[in-house]
């Protein structure tokens, strides 16, 4: 059974369309990564799922019931959205433990875990930092004891060895038998995931295992020191900025040995390689698949 | 509500300030009001009344912004993913209401004993009567909110919209009730209609010895038209705090939860 479903999920504010004929299946027990750019929808098909946007047009379905009715089921960390600035970090957790009949008292232990300060929990949340909060909407949101999680970028805001710590505590859940449904555009969270869908234009352009997906990657050109004359050997002519070089995937028939003897300067660098999880999201998130 | 620095002045701070300045400026010495046992009376009436203007601030004004701010921070697409139903939520909201507006009208009332105010509970009864008339005029201060956000929306204009109407309702009504010699005489009965000074003179009746009745310029100008102290006033006021309530609920669930409020 599906642990949630959506079918020709339609959302606009008025003039502008976000979501446009998605269909999506999470399976129960998987961690499943909502991949994209920002303000590719990945926010507002997410509060849609957790019930906190009607869809225009099409359904959504979890544990194949309508959000309402599944609210008990679930539960949705929404990034920058939760939080009272003027309460302190315990009377918020206090706040949600009271709204949500699920809630546990696990989220000390969330907290602990991403190295939370818990002397910081009697300060006003309007004076933590970005990552402070996000902890705390993390604990807040993983304290409930529920079958389903939706998780707006949780790891937006927060550092590499916070991410991993955070990944652990979802492998956790996950292992318990916890579905899991996050969003990102960080590539560090391809790692996680069971599968991965990737956002663009309000749709849902490619989606399957992390693996599967790779396979569908195309190798990667890397170019240093080469200013003209290599775009029309990569799809959709585009290369992307990343650091002192550029990246682009080679089109079908294109070989490592045709771009290096495009290329008379010594002092430029090009090589080709296989695709990494950047690329991974660079590709479905930026070059149409099949192009 | 109280962590919001407005709240606390215009709530708390600013009732009780005003009640000091009118002590000191406006009211009449004791022998031009025949003793000091009548001016205590007006002095109790008139804490009666701000203490009601510091009601009225909290659930109105600050309520409508409290709300307006979930709705524009869209918070929510978190409050509405949650199993609570909508009328959960404007009941806790106002319960939050009554005990922050319950502390700015004991302030004020304290301020007046510190001043010289006298109270009397009228009878058993009383006790019962202010409990249940305050409840309903904050009620009536909650709904408004309400209702002002949902036609609104945009936080600073529901700070004015708000304001204007608190303002209005206290001059429009004589300070709340306390002065009707203000209005006009054949529209003096308001008075004893509208909420606020409705709450203001039932509240005045059951915690002062005003007498209900007196002739004008004996008791502080309470009177006429006379104080409202049957209990078709208490029903009034319960008629108005239950169809502003019914109102304001049904917007909770049709305008902030089904029809995405803030979006």
């Amino acid at each position: 059974m599906a642990a949630i479903e959506t079918r020709g999920l339609g959302k606009d504010f008025g003039d502008v369309g976000v979501l446009e004929a998605l269909d999506l299946e999470v399976h129960e027990e998987e961690i499943t990564l909502l991949m994209g750019p920002n303000g590719s929808g990945k926010t507002i098909l997410l509060t849609c799922i957790a019930g906190g946007l009607q869809p225009e047009t099409g359904k959504v379905e979890v544990f194949g019931r309508s959000p309402t009715e599944a609210g008990s089921q679930l539960s949705f960390m929404l990034q920058d959205g939760m939080l009272v600035d003027q309460l302190t970090g315990r009377e918020n957790v206090a706040f949600f433990r009271d709204l949500h009949p699920r809630a546990t008292e696990r989220w000390r232990e969330v907290l602990e875990a991403l190295a939370f300060d818990t002397d910081d929990l009697d300060r006003e949340v309007s004076e933590y930092s970005g990552g402070m909060k996000r902890k705390l909407e993390l604990a807040i949101t993983l304290a409930a004891d529920v079958p389903l999680y939706l998780l707006d970028e949780p790891t937006a805001a927060l550092d590499v060895t916070v991410v991993d710590a955070l990944h652990a505590i979802l492998a956790d859940l996950n292992a318990g038998g916890r579905t899991i449904l996050l969003s990102s555009h960080r590539p560090v969270d391809a790692g996680l995931a069971d599968r991965i869908a990737f956002v663009r234009n309000g749709g849902i352009v490619s989606e399957g295992r992390p693996e599967t997906l790779l396979e569908g990657v195309p190798r990667v050109l890397h170019v240093e020191g080469v200013r003209d004359g290599m775009r029309e050997y990569v799809r959709d002519e585009r290369l992307f900025e990343a650091g002192v070089e550029r990246r682009g995937f080679l089109r079908d028939g294109v070989g490592e040995e045709t771009v290096r003897n495009v290329v008379d300067d010594p002092t430029a660098s090009v090589r080709v390689t296989d695709p990494s999880v950047t690329d991974l999201f660079n590709y479905y998130v930026r070059i149409a698949p099949g192009d | 509500m109280l962590r919001t620095k407005a709240t606390v002045i215009w709530g708390f701070g600013f009732p009780a300030f005003w009640y000091l300045l009118t002590s000191v400026l406006f009211l009449p010495s004791a022998e031009s009001i025949g003793g000091t046992a009548v001016l205590a009376d007006v002095k109790g009436a008139t804490a009666v009344s701000l203490g009601l203007f510091g009601v009225l601030t909290v659930t109105l004004v600050a309520f409508a912004g409290g709300l307006t701010r979930d709705l524009e921070r869209k918070r929510y697409r978190k409050l509405r993913s949650l199993p609570i139903a909508p009328s959960a939520d404007f009941a806790g909201r106002f319960l939050a209401g009554l005990v922050v507006a319950a502390g700015a009208y004991c302030l004020v009332l304290l301020v007046g004993v510190a001043d010289g105010a006298d109270y009397a509970v009228r009878s058993l009864a009383s006790i019962p009567v202010v409990v249940v008339t305050f409840a309903l005029f904050s009620l009536v201060g909650v709904s408004v909110a309400v209702l002002v956000t949902w036609l609104v929306e945009d936080s600073e204009i529901v700070v004015g919209i708000t304001n204007a109407i608190l303002l209005l309702t206290f001059f429009l009504t004589g300070y709340n009730g306390m002065s009707p010699g203000m209005l006009p005489e054949r529209t003096r009965v308001v008075v004893n209609l509208v909420p606020n000074s409705l709450a203001a003179r039932l509240q005045t009746w059951h915690l002062t010895e005003t007498p209900a009745s007196a002739a004008a310029g004996t008791s502080g100008g309470v009177t006429p038209p006379a104080l409202p102290i049957t209990p078709e006033y208490v029903a009034l006021l319960a008629f108005w705090a239950i169809a502003l309530g019914g109102g304001a609920s049904v917007v909770m669930d049709r305008a902030v939860y089904s029809g995405e409020g803030g979006e």
